[in-house]
């Protein structure tokens, strides 16, 4: 069901809006030089937000550095921001639109000075509603010239489970808080009325109230900073030179897709679960047709799931895109909404893309973070003939999944947490001259953190046995293998009970496809262990370090979970194993170095039967010394073994094309084998050039001032 | 002989219009048909590649590819034996047409080079 008095218009303009006549005539006075060096500082400004974001905000996530900051242009659209979650800044950039649209000449709200802001509805702009976002006008002289934002995610929204996102949610109704833009402070203070609400909504009110400060101090900074650049060099100067930003993207967006072959390059992949417990095979492809120096990106062939937490809206995966764009596309460049300016979108009508207004969308996020890793393969496979061919890599290995936890903390206050090691222990995807980062970060954030275990240990009734080793046999083989993940093994300790859920992973098998012949790295899955055997391993010196030792030596009642998992209890002493992805390898395994296969055994990266059965390396077990003659005999041999029992591409088809995979695993699937394809196509375009009246677009007259307060009379 | 290299493993011949694998030169396929139809085909079991870690007669989750969830189909090149690349498809799944350059400008601008 759709409401008609909602602007899904405004979703649709993720681009740079066009230059106004004020932004045109500002150009004119900005010198080259001046700019470069003012672009810097302004850069070196939104650090310096990021950096007091971080430090002063208390979510694992905030404290890890998935956070972003960033000053948008008076018409919403990003000139320069620290990143950070990339996402986080273009779906800001909507929440800006809306409130220009909506309460720019509305007089029970209007846009003052000193305003503070905040939206977490995907529907207004936000990305899920643990994704929140808080934006203040940039005022000079009573004008307004601009906006700052800052952005990060809470782990708790007081949904129908603990964590933010929760996997058992069917509709919107079950998320938690959600709010469509509101201003919760004015002259520059936090209304007290409307963080007593947000408190009292959700399970970790500390959290959230020392969160909303730690965006209003980055907020801050940024306005302090962009007046102190106004004071030196004028108000036309930094009109003139945030459109700068925007145009230059666009310029070394076009000039770098220019230099790529056209064609279209195509990615399919299987999502596995749509939810907790609605387990089976979900299609998705990619298509990007590039032509000349702008793309073209379809997405299609997918179902859109009933009741599940799953379903997305378009602009969350327009948003998604950033993660890719900014991490491996324009890496070199500078952040600004410009290099969105060649791209168009489409997405498959009825399909998880087009989620309906009341579904719940939360965890589309992880949705949109198994899907960007099509586009990736996609995009690197534009790359590799290109003059960019020495950034070539793998996809990171798709979303993450976290346990979350909440209860009381070892201080007797309500929380809600998790490990941000987990979704930060990611392993990248490998490259094509070498093996992939290690607990690299996630999809969304290639600069988080893996924090101290006593972030953890210190703040929440949990211990975490071993969280530090790297994941042996976790990465895709390869030339070129994937980045090592985390696993963690915890235990529940000082508290009678814990309420958990294991959210937005894979668990059937791995999203992210290797590149050029590398295999994926490891799916992920979680257990719970009660009644377990741990103490007495602690007593006996038999404390389990890896998952392989958990496996073996922990006795006690396992439950395996798949890693989208709904609400459970665990209880003191309860132990739980959670899984981080590896990256996915690059390149035929018979390629692969033997000296790097004997780093790998030196390392505990892999196991003596991959580097003999897959690398085919011929080495000496004790001394790990490798005999190149005879590895390069046996390689010969296992290349003409795979041509021996390989069948020709036209003879293999005709049988490959009768089977099926089972029932079981096609509930949610729709049509074997082509799903929902060749459905009618949703553009993502905005309907008209201009979003606002001319007189508000030019700042012909100011923003309303808002209802009229008593002190005002 | 013009010879673009497009992948790891894979060039196109523009004057000829063929794909061809770049480490043995074997000739697959034409430039604008999918080059995987060049290919010799082998289907893997992926608990070779990702043998199980939990019990598999305890959960089908078992840090590995599920059963029914896929196989790898692995894409040689008949010439050499190289994998020039692999998919893990659903069993009966088609593999992808991941590469449709557009020849024409291909030549084009191998010409210009």
């Amino acid at each position: 069901m759709e409401r008609d008095d909602r602007d899904r218009e405004i979703l649709t303009r993720w681009r740079p809006e066009p230059p106004t006549e004020r932004e045109r005539r500002a150009l004119e006075e900005v010198d080259y030089g001046d700019f470069e060096i003012y672009r810097n500082k302004l850069e070196l400004v939104c650090w310096e937000a990021y950096q007091t974001f971080q430090r002063m905000g208390v979510s694992p996530m905030i404290e890890a550095g998935d956070a972003a900051v960033g000053i948008y242009t008076r018409l919403g659209d990003l000139a320069v921001g620290i990143m950070g979650t990339q996402l986080h800044l273009i779906n800001a950039s909507i929440g800006l639109k809306w409130t220009m649209r909506h309460f720019y000449d509305e007089e029970s709200v209007g846009i003052r000075e000193g305003d503070m802001f905040y939206v977490n509805d995907a529907l207004y702009g936000g990305i899920h509603n643990s994704d929140q976002i808080l934006y203040m006008p940039f005022f000079v002289d009573g004008e307004l010239i601009a906006w700052v934002a800052a952005a990060s995610h809470e782990v708790e929204t007081g949904a129908m489970e603990p964590g933010g996102n929760p996997p058992s949610a069917e509709s919107r109704y079950d998320e938690g808080l959600i709010l469509s833009p509101i201003r919760i402070g004015e002259n520059y203070t936090l209304r007290a009325d409307l963080m007593e609400m947000m408190e009292n909504r959700i399970r970790d009110p500390r959290m959230q109230t020392l969160d909303v400060k730690a965006r209003v101090a980055a907020c801050s900074i940024l306005e302090r900073r962009l007046h102190e650049v106004v004071e030196k060099k004028g108000t036309e100067f930094v009109i003139g030179s945030m459109r700068r930003m925007i145009d230059e993207g666009n310029d070394a967006a076009r000039k770098k897709l220019a230099a790529m072959n056209d064609g279209i390059y195509r990615s399919t992949g299987f999502l596995d679960n749509a939810g907790s417990e609605r387990y089976g095979l979900i299609q998705c492809m990619v298509e990007v047709e590039k032509r000349g120096d702008e793309a073209h990106l379809r997405f299609y062939g997918s179902p859109r799931v009933k009741d599940g937490n799953f379903n997305m809206y378009p602009h969350m995966m327009v948003a998604m895109f950033a993660c890719y764009m900014y991490q491996f596309l324009f890496w070199e460049l500078p952040a600004t909404t410009g290099y969105y300016t060649p791209f168009s979108f489409e997405f498959q009508k009825d399909s998880f893309f087009d989620a309906d207004e009341e579904d719940a969308t939360s965890l589309g996020v992880a949705t949109t973070g198994q899907v960007i890793s099509l586009v990736h393969e996609a995009f690197e496979k534009m790359k590799f003939g290109s003059p960019y061919h020495d950034h070539v890599m793998a996809p990171w290995p798709g979303t993450s999944s976290t346990t979350a936890f909440a209860g009381l903390s070892t201080e007797g206050v309500e929380f809600g947490a998790w490990d941000q090691g987990q979704p930060n222990g990611i392993g990248q995807g490998a490259r094509w001259d070498y093996d992939g980062l290690d607990t690299a970060g996630f999809v969304w954030c290639a600069i988080g953190e893996y924090l101290d275990v006593e972030q953890i240990e210190e703040n929440y009734p949990v211990a975490a046995i071993f969280r530090s080793r790297f994941w042996r046999d976790g990465p895709g083989m390869g030339k070129f293998r994937g980045g090592r993940s985390m696993t963690g093994l915890y235990q529940v300790r000082g508290t009678p009970m814990l309420y958990a859920v294991v959210m937005g992973g894979f668990s059937g098998r791995p999203m992210a496809p290797g590149l050029f012949g590398g295999y994926p790295g490891r799916p992920l899955a979680g257990a719970l262990i009660r009644d377990n055997n741990l103490d007495e391993l602690i007593e006996q010196g038999r404390v389990p370090t890896d998952i392989y030792e958990a496996v073996e030596r922990l006795e006690g009642d396992w439950q395996f979970t798949h890693s989208n998992w709904g609400e459970e209890k665990i209880y003191h002493h309860d132990c739980w194993i959670g899984t981080a992805p590896s990256g996915p390898g690059y390149g035929d395994v018979l390629e692969r170095d033997p000296d790097l296969v004997m780093k790998d055994l030196r390392e505990d990266a892999l196991s003596h039967r991959f580097a003999r059965d897959i690398y085919q390396v011929v080495y000496d077990e004790e001394t790990l010394l490798f005999d190149a003659e005879a590895t390069e005999l046996k390689r010969k041999e296992e290349r003409e073994n795979r041509i021996a029992r390989a069948t020709a591409y036209d003879d293999w088809q005709p049988g490959w094309a009768k089977k099926r995979p089972p029932e079981r695993v096609l509930q949610e699937y729709g049509f074997w084998p082509h799903g929902s394809a060749g459905r009618m196509m949703l553009s993502v375009e905005p309907v008209s050039e201009d979003y606002l009246p001319v007189e508000v677009r030019d700042g012909l007259r100011p923003p309303a001032a808002g209802i009229i307060r008593s002190r005002d009379l | 002989m013009s010879r673009v290299h497009i992948t790891e493993y894979l060039d196109i011949d523009t004057d000829r219009e063929l794909w061809l694998c770049n480490r043995c030169g074997q000739e697959l396929i034409g430039a604008r048909e999918n080059y995987k139809r060049g290919c010799v085909v082998y289907e893997r079991d992926p608990d070779e590649i990702m043998p199980p870690i939990y019990p598999p007669e305890k959960t089908e989750f078992y840090l590995g590819v599920s059963p029914g969830y896929g196989v790898f189909v692995e894409f040689y090149c008949p010439g050499c034996g190289i994998m020039i690349e692999n998919e893990l498809l659903p069993e009966g799944y088609p593999p992808t047409h991941d590469l449709e350059l557009d020849i024409d400008a291909l030549k084009a601008k191998a010409e210009q080079a």
